[in-house]
């Protein structure tokens, strides 16, 4: 059994790389572990990794997750062989040999839960009237602007749970259906400013409930 | 004393920039020192973007030169794009290093390199954000701002900004100074001790000892005010490059950087002599590296880095007298962990197609050529030892063998060209699509495609073509359209020019003098910098400012001088007799060819006994080093 399915953390500066550039980063350090890590075959080989939903830049991550495959079957102990040659920042915290015929992770995973952290509301009735605004709404566009041009988009459907404990914005949000909004985008419907924000996890939401992958 | 630290300031930032990461330092083997725990220390400042910055060797070297002294400090700087920038003039925040996220100011040295003449705004701008008076005399204490890097053989166009210009290799004297920074500091001396104790150090222009005199021809040229200052500032020479410092433990960037594959440089110099190029007369004579170092280099960096590809990097890899047995050793010891060889500098011939198939270089898409010109007789003039078999043979190498694109780069507006010279690059080009039809593998139904990237001349100091002018606007452009008029209705070949304006501006700071400080101030107050990026260029300002100083950056550009004239930076020596590039001058009007002095046969350009040294180059396998 050589595929493995694993659970990385991000934190400190490394939030701050792009999802390629966090790809890049990563396969070098498989490189320098000297782990046999299996390549596709053709002119350009790649090393067969396959990622879940790309991470937002900015945004720290408690388990982002890959798929990876070896050539030959490693001890169950690699993922410390890979941690001492990662970049700060960057850890491995759990890895579990997957099945033959899992689901990919792009496929399985529609949903990921934020933890933002923010600064003093001091406005506490006009904030709580925006939650509620937005979860009443049935739709709710928003306007994005990028290098490649303007895009209304409505994100009403991917927000599932949005809840307030002291400074911390807790938020539930569903993948792979309507466009998703940014942090940053979020922040400035409810009218607040974000200190850090992290990713804690990634699921598989189900009949059966919300189950990691 | 607390090291400043604007790390706090910078990330509040980071959500409202583009590529955050290039602001945040951390890579992975950076090296880290507590600023507070070092003798001297000095913000090295790449003046163009984080990308472009860490694709430079020069950096990496330096950084890793200083660094290996545990009493000296480097840390690395980029330019901040333009909304960074805007964020850190609203906020007051100053300019800041990588590794301690420290204002500029708070270093004893700020080093620039300049790689090229479109980044001297860049410089002032960075002066300007690290809150630093521009001008050299506005400054009477520490930092101390030096520049290196190949646009120092003429220093004049800064000499205003800079107090210090390293000129030649910098590895060995950029510590000779720092330790000398060091023992000024210790007796609370000031920086007019350091620039008179700097005089010692060889290999350093100092400006301030050197007054302005006006010549006949209406230029200005520096002399030494007094004895102390020696007539003629000669560059520093890492002779023997086996035993140079070099960075093992590469730093790895944070975000994909334009060349970003490890660099494992392979020689120094190049004796091809190419009576353009400037890089082939300063970095003379050639110094190979030894094949079994390279060999337990590139493993020691590939176990660093895990990087995919080690690039082997020179002027001209090709040249290296054991080229192919350096690839062969390469791949044999990387292939199995799927590391790849590249070779980014490709010669035009057959021989070079061969290695690129050896090290399979990229997916069969394209390979590079620099035919540098159309006929033979500017071929011959230019002293590019390349004829047109050897172009044939290599296109239609490379065409056999699969590629199906192939960019080939010319220059237009060389000493000596007419009009029939620039219509045989159209000629040559078409007869290189006929040719490669006939060889394309039957198999291969991908269209071929020629991609010409078209430069015009700009002449550089220290060149057998310093003396030259540029060619004019007019002519440029008249270049210009007679090879669009030719090659345009032709689907297959497509053409890239420079920007006329860019390489004029180019021409006048690459052998303009002094007063070139001025309107530099005056394009950068008026908002120029990124002058190397299409997208914020600005023509007008540029234009304006050379106006509102009375010059005219056109008949800079287009000044020519006699063998007898002063020339601007004719007090910095590179070492090469001046005598020697005026005869090689001479023999470009008759195309008379000089030919490379690797091959045994010195041309007595100077340089080897001028600096004690001599062309090195590296023996087969199993010599020494063992
Ligand atoms: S081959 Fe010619 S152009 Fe290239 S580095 Fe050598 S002298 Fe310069
Ligand atoms: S002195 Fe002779 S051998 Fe040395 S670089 Fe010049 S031409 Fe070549």
């Amino acid at each position: 059994m050589n595929k493995w399915r694993l659970s990385l953390s991000l934190s400190g500066k490394m939030v701050y790389l792009s999802h390629l550039d966090l790809l890049a980063s990563f396969e070098r350090a498989l490189r320098r572990s000297g782990l046999p890590v299996s390549y596709s075959s053709g002119f350009n080989p790649h090393m067969l990794i396959s990622w879940g939903p790309a991470h937002p830049v900015g945004v720290g991550g408690d388990n982002e997750c890959c798929d990876l495959v070896f050539t030959e079957p490693v001890d169950q102990q690699w993922p410390q062989k890979l941690n001492t040659v990662l970049p700060d920042g960057m850890r491995i915290n759990k890895a579990r040999p997957l099945e033959d015929g899992a689901v990919s992770l792009m496929a399985a995973i529609n949903y990921a839960q934020y933890i933002i952290e923010l600064e003093n509301i001091v406005n506490t009735v006009a904030f709580d009237a925006a939650i509620e605004r937005l979860l009443d709404a049935d739709s709710y566009v928003i306007e994005r602007i990028s290098p490649k041009g303007r895009k209304r988009l409505d994100i009403r459907s991917a927000i599932d749970t949005l809840k307030l404990d002291d400074n911390l914005l807790y938020f539930g949000c569903r993948l792979g259906g309507g466009p998703t909004p940014k942090i940053s985008e979020l922040a400035d419907i409810l009218g607040v400013t974000v200190c850090s924000a992290r990713r804690t996890g990634l699921f598989i939401d189900g009949n059966n409930g919300r189950m990691l992958p | 004393m607390l090291a400043i630290n604007i790390w706090p300031q910078i990330k509040n930032n980071l959500p409202n920039v583009q590529k955050p990461a290039q602001y945040i330092g951390g890579e992975y083997n950076q090296i880290s020192k507590d600023p507070a725990k070092v003798a001297a220390s000095m913000a090295f400042c790449f003046p163009d973007t984080y990308e472009i910055g860490m694709s430079h060797l020069g950096l990496r070297i330096i950084y890793e030169a200083i660094n290996a002294e545990d009493d000296l400090l480097c840390e690395r700087v980029f330019a901040p794009q333009a909304d960074m920038e805007a964020k850190l003039r609203q906020q007051h925040l100053p300019l800041f290093s990588l590794e301690n996220h420290r204002p500029l100011a708070e270093f004893d040295l700020i080093g620039f390199t300049l790689q090229y003449e479109m980044s001297y705004s860049n410089v002032l701008n960075m002066l300007e954000l690290a809150e630093m008076p521009l001008l050299s005399d506005q400054r009477n204490s520490w930092p101390l701002v030096i520049a290196g890097g190949p646009c120092v053989y003429n220093p004049e166009p800064l000499s205003d900004f800079i107090d210090i210009f390293v000129i030649g290799e910098g590895e060995q004297v950029v510590i000779e100074l720092m330790r000398l920074v060091k023992e000024v500091k210790i007796a609370n001396g000031d920086k007019q001790e350091l620039l008179n104790r700097a005089l010692k150090i060889e290999g350093l222009y100092i400006p301030c000892f050197y007054k302005k005199v006006a010549t006949k021809n209406g230029i200005i040229i520096r002399e030494p005010q007094s004895g102390q200052a020696s007539a003629v500032v000669k560059k520093r020479l890492c002779a023997d490059l086996d035993k140079s410092i070099f960075p093992l433990k590469a730093l790895l960037p944070n975000i994909q950087a334009v060349h970003d594959r490890l660099m494992l440089e392979i020689m120094r110099g190049c004796g091809r002599g190419c009576r353009f190029c400037q890089a082939g007369v300063i970095y003379r004579p050639i110094r190979e590296r030894n094949l079994n170092l390279l060999r337990e280099q590139a493993r020691q960096l590939v176990a660093a880095t895990g990087y995919e590809d080690i690039g082997l990097l020179s002027l001209s890899s090709a040249d290296y007298s054991c080229i192919s047995e350096l690839i062969d050793m390469l791949i044999a010891d990387h292939s199995c962990s799927n590391v790849g060889v590249a070779l980014p500098s490709l010669r035009v011939d057959a021989f070079s197609v061969d290695l690129a198939a050896k090290v399979q270089q990229v997916r069969k898409s394209g390979l590079t050529f620099a035919p540098e010109a159309g006929s033979q007789r500017m071929r011959n003039i230019i002293n590019k030892g390349v004829s047109e078999e050897d172009i044939f043979a290599a296109t239609e190498a490379a065409f056999s063998q699969g590629y199906t694109a192939i960019k080939l780069y010319f220059m237009i507006g060389l000493p000596y060209e007419n009009n029939e010279d620039v219509a045989a690059i159209a000629d040559l080009t078409q007869r290189i699509l006929y040719a490669g039809k006939n060889v394309k593998p039957a198999e291969i139904r991908k269209p071929l495609k020629l991609t010409l990237g078209v430069a015009s001349f700009v002449p550089k100091p220290h060149t057998p073509f310093q003396w030259h002018g540029a060619d004019g606007e007019d002519v440029l452009k008249e270049k210009q359209e007679l090879l669009k008029k030719q090659l345009r209705p032709i689907k297959s070949i497509t053409m890239n020019y420079h920007d006329i304006t860019t390489s004029l501006l180019e021409a006048a700071f690459a052998r303009g003098d002094c007063r070139l400080g001025k309107v530099l101030l005056r394009a950068h107050a008026k908002g120029c910098r990124f002058d190397g990026w299409k997208e914020f260029f600005r023509a007008d300002l540029w234009e304006q400012a050379f106006e509102e100083e009375g010059l005219d950056y056109r008949q800079i550009a287009a000044q020519t001088f006699n063998h007898e004239d002063a020339l601007p930076w004719q007090h910095i020596s590179s070492c090469v007799d001046s005598d020697w590039l005026w005869q090689e001058n001479v023999k470009a009007a008759d195309g008379q060819p000089t030919v490379d002095c690797r091959n045994g046969e010195c041309n007595c350009c100077g340089v080897c006994s001028n600096l004690d040294a001599a062309n090195v180059l590296a023996q087969k396998a199993g010599d020494d080093h063992e």
